[in-house]
């Protein structure tokens, strides 16, 4: 029988695994040797294959233990029962402080060091305290964070340095809590989870002198295991209303979901020297558990690669092809621009990597002429605008720009070459809120707003404009998408001013007259769109509220144009509207906007993701 | 996704391993009561471990009854002793 080479001269890779974007998201737990004593709010510290557990409860103890990669073993106890305390360090040089001693109403700052045989009183924390949080590097350097003072003080939000002879008090984190957990060094620390009067999410980082506020984790959770350092940690377990076995990593700007462990609990220990390879142990299902999980990254996997046909070996037996998945896309934060601003629909050309925004307003509400490219990562001032303009036109590259329309009554319109705006041919009808598509070379305007909403459309063919035929629905503050003065999109808008409504129309413009195509899901105006008729994007605007007023609700929704039909996407993280943004469905951003008295200067850039995805062959 | 139920005592080191649990689907719950995720590689796991099959129902009373002793014991502690703790709630499981 000829082989699958034979017939198509190529090989279709076999691998036992679905390839993956990193190294962690390929991680899984799997069961280590049991502790010789079950139990929870339990010390430790150390790594997967050489960890130390201390103390824990209730019931209160002082048992110790020490991992090898496989078995746990008896050592040497703590000098006095303890629980709910925070420890740092390896299983050879560690530090426990804080906790619970079992016995009396109070929560206690001592101390003790661990030389790799025995147990020694040092210098106790000025704040006592329980389900504190720490970690560091050694019993000479360690930090503790947060945790419960007796009441009626409750959480804290204390934090204080060991440097090997005394405690000292440096900055508060941010929010103040309990049961949280930490990752690092006295220098580079990362504080996340926990519980206030309710669970949390919050992530802060250390740098050494103040804590500074993070993206928040994907469950809010206390008592929940750690790993890892402050720019490559894990956090496993603990509880919500129940008890979780999500275990998330952070990367040093964002948390994902990983591999769950196989045994839910809550206050269960961590160890680990990266997200990419830790230990779980001990913690509280509906008792005291010994379990040890071990969690391990593998250093060979496949790496996603788009376009990739493989055949699924293992668990699915599978054809598949690895593909950008808009639904699984996402918005993140990108770099500020140097000038907060808003009212600044449309006034955007390139991409993510490649961007131009111009003009806008700020307070006090006159036009800016300001003009700023960014490169994926900053934003840098470029020429200005001759005329300042807000919410009008735009279309083309970062390099090669069309500024269309700059008022209700006017229609002037510049050509950008990269380096300066140059007057060109006027629009024949005045207006701004204006719909566009396309390049400076080949460009659409259509509806928008000069006293009233209005139909017109007008094409550029790089030197001046030509009426054409008017849009269905007149209608400004669309959102727009099209390559060229003969593929254009128009979504949404504004539309009636009595009583004041969006629509959820969509129109394609194919060269010679517009058709109605499906609806968008919300009724929205002042968003932001980009693309092309067959994949484009709305993001954020305002919507029509389900009743009355006011009628003006800022929104963060996402929808995505297939050809055919909409569908909601990932949300912004903040809700925005009347903001600059340009791009398509695998990549695009979001600039500025409102709703803010002086306008915002942040940025967001949606990326779509890379999939799996099943083939289907007969 | 469908399951299967069993008990399995969790012997430490190689009860389930990372290849496993990139194979199938596998979360343990108090009682030694294990879902397992119905595939090839969940049967063989249960065959590895010796697990006695359970229905959903029956998997579902033995944690169920776990967690009910637990919730007793928690009730039984004095207000400091629980104020150091929280309460297990009962929860469905997959």
């Amino acid at each position: 029988m000829a082989n699958y080479k034979d017939i198509k001269g190529f090989h279709v890779q076999s691998l036992s695994s679905d390839p993956i974007a990193s190294q962690v998201l390929g991680g899984a737990w799997a069961s280590g040797g049991d502790l010789n004593t079950g139990r929870y709010q339990a010390g430790g510290a150390g790594t997967q294959t050489a960890a130390i557990i201390m103390g824990g409860g209730p019931p209160y103890t002082a048992d110790c233990e020490l991992y090898n990669g496989s078995a746990w073993t008896e050592v040497n106890n703590l000098p006095a029962t303890k629980g709910a305390q925070a420890a740092g360090g390896t299983s050879t040089s560690s530090l426990t402080y804080g906790g619970y001693p079992g016995s009396g109403p109070s929560n206690v700052a001592t101390a003790e060091s661990w030389d790799g045989t025995n147990w020694t009183a040092v210098p106790s924390m000025n704040q006592f305290r329980g389900n504190l949080a720490g970690d560091g590097a050694s019993n000479t350097a360690c930090i503790a964070v947060g945790g419960f003072v007796n009441p009626p003080t409750g959480t804290t939000a204390k934090t204080e340095r060991y440097n090997g002879s005394s405690w000292t008090e440096v900055n508060d984190l941010n929010t103040a809590r309990e049961l949280l957990s930490n990752a690092g060094t006295t220098t580079a620390s990362l504080a996340y989870g926990g519980a206030t009067t309710t669970k949390v999410a919050n992530t802060e980082e250390w740098n050494g002198t103040s804590w500074t506020e993070l993206n928040d984790m994907n469950t809010a959770r206390s008592g929940l295991g750690k790993g890892g350092t402050s720019t490559s940690a894990l956090g496993f377990g603990g509880l919500t209303t129940t008890n979780v076995a999500n275990t998330e990593s952070w990367d040093g700007t964002s948390w994902t979901e990983l591999s769950d462990l196989a045994t839910a609990r809550k206050q269960l220990v961590g160890a680990g020297a990266s997200a990419l390879s830790a230990l779980a142990f001990g913690g509280y299902t509906t008792t005291a558990v010994a379990n040890t999980e071990e969690w391990t990254a593998p250093s060979d996997f496949s790496q996603l690669n788009l376009g990739q046909v493989y055949f699924n070996s293992s668990s699915t037996n599978a054809f598949k092809v690895t593909e950008t998945s808009v639904p699984g896309g996402t918005w993140a934060s990108g770099g500020n621009m140097n000038e907060p601003r808003k009212n600044l629909m449309g006034q955007a050309a390139g991409s993510k990597t490649a961007g131009l925004v111009w003009g806008g307003k700020q307070a006090p509400p006159t036009s800016i002429t300001k003009n700023e490219s960014y490169d994926g990562s900053s934003w840098t001032e470029v020429g200005d605008l001759n005329t300042g303009r807000q919410n009008s036109g735009g279309a083309g590259t970062q390099t090669a720009a069309l500024a269309i329309g700059n008022s209700s009554s006017s229609g002037i319109t510049e050509s950008w070459n990269g380096t300066g705006w140059t007057e060109v041919n006027d629009l024949n009808t005045g207006r701004n809120y204006v719909m566009w598509s396309g390049i400076q070379t080949s460009a659409l305007a259509g509806a928008g707003y000069t006293t009233t909403m209005v139909n017109n459309t007008e094409t550029w063919d790089g030197t001046s404009w030509t009426e054409a035929s008017e849009v269905n629905e007149a209608r400004d503050s669309c959102a727009c998408a099209g390559d060229s003065n003969t593929s254009g999109l128009i979504a949404g808008g504004y539309h009636t001013t009595s009583p004041p409504t969006n629509t959820q129309n969509t129109e394609i413009w194919n060269g010679s007259s517009w058709t109605e195509v499906n609806n968008l899901n919300g009724k929205t105006r002042a968003g932001t769109g980009g693309g092309t008729t067959t994949a484009a994007f709305c993001a954020g605007g305002q919507n029509d509220p389900p009743s009355g007023p006011p009628w003006q609700v800022t929104t963060a929704n996402t929808e995505y144009f297939n050809g055919t039909s909409w569908t909601e996407l990932n949300d912004l993280s903040t809700a925005v509207n009347e903001q600059a943004g340009r791009g398509g469905t695998t990549g695009a951003f979001s600039a500025g906007g409102d709703p803010s008295p002086t306008g915002l200067n942040t940025v967001e850039v949606w990326t779509a993701a890379l999939e799996n995805k099943t083939i289907t062959v007969s | 996704m469908a399951y299967k139920y069993c008990t399995a005592t969790n012997w430490g080191k190689n009860f389930f391993t990372h290849e496993e649990r990139r194979q199938f689907y596998l979360s343990g719950h108090p009682g030694e009561v294990w879902v397992v995720g119905d595939n090839l590689y969940g049967d063989q796991w249960i065959s590895k471990v010796s697990g006695a099959i359970k229905s959903k129902d029956e998997a579902q009373a033995i944690v169920t009854g776990e967690i009910e002793t637990a919730q007793a014991a928690y009730d039984a502690l004095s207000a400091e002793e629980q104020s150091r703790q929280t309460r297990p709630v009962t929860y469905n499981l997959p």
